[in-house]
């Protein structure tokens, strides 16, 4: 797994690559409850190229999309694809988060006005 | 002698500890690699060797000291199939019988776990053998989806 990481004011745009499981979802786990703790108040989350997500690594987004929700901000997910999107429509997930189909989308409706 | 039926297999211990996530899907990813599997099959039996060991070690195995429990894997590949055992000592538990509707309202605390695991099968499979829990997860190498 890789982090790829770019904020603007209190926007965050996280793009992960490869594979989240077991093994490093803490990882991730810490990477956006700092964002959250630096105050970021819309987080995007490109999963664009990633081969998939564990439940692990869902425990770390909801958790994630809990914390700004709690500062009155927002997390979007964009770039759902293959075996990501599957386990999303499986796991019921699709409804538990806003989803958008490009970043650009995302980062509009991530914008907290 | 029919070369189509001979079974390629292999064989790992893990212990009941974190760092040995990462071994075992090493281990299961370097199986398919060798022999050719394509990377969206591989890629859904590491996703269920995850769920399945989690669900292992922080429930079955809750509670026991980390490291002094083994877990046996095995993953076979046959002409048609490729299947994989997970075999641990823990208290008897058949994730086959558990309620759908009960895995969803609980996906929040581990149930999609099993969610994903029976969606990304084509067959699970649980046996009690002696004092193990024995579950097979079973994929058909024709159609991935």
């Amino acid at each position: 797994m890789e982090i790829l990481e770019s904020r603007t004011g209190d926007m965050a745009v996280v793009h992960v690559v490869g594979r989240v499981n077991s093994s490093n979802a803490s990882e991730l786990d810490e990477r956006l409850k700092k964002l959250v703790g630096a105050g970021c108040r819309g987080i995007v989350i490109d999963l664009g190229r990633l081969d998939y997500m564990t439940s692990a690594g869902f425990r770390c987004l909801l958790r994630a999309e809990r914390q700004v929700q709690d500062l009155a901000g927002k997390l979007v997910l964009c770039g759902l694809q293959g075996l990501t999107l599957e386990l999303f429509e499986v796991g019921g997930f699709l409804e538990m988060f806003i989803t958008a189909t490009t970043r650009e989308e995302a980062v509009r409706q991530a914008t907290v006005t | 002698m029919d070369i189509s039926v001979i079974e390629h297999a292999s064989t790992l211990t893990v212990v009941n500890a974190r760092p040995e996530f990462a071994r075992a899907a090493t281990w299961l990813g370097d199986f398919a690699a060798d022999v050719g599997l394509p990377n969206d099959l591989s890629s859904r039996l590491l996703v269920a060797l995850d769920e399945v060991l989690s669900n292992v070690v922080h429930h079955g195995l809750a509670g026991a000291t980390e490291g002094e429990r083994e877990i046996r894997l095995c993953v076979r590949l046959g002409p048609e199939m490729v299947e994989l055992d997970v075999v641990d000592d823990g208290p008897a538990f058949d994730p086959t019988t558990v309620a759908c509707a009960t895995l969803a309202a609980d996906r929040f605390v581990g149930g999609a776990g099993l969610l994903f695991v029976r969606a990304l099968m084509d067959e699970v499979r649980f046996t009690r053998q002696g004092d193990r829990n024995c579950l097979t997860l079973c994929k058909r190498l024709a159609a991935t989806a």
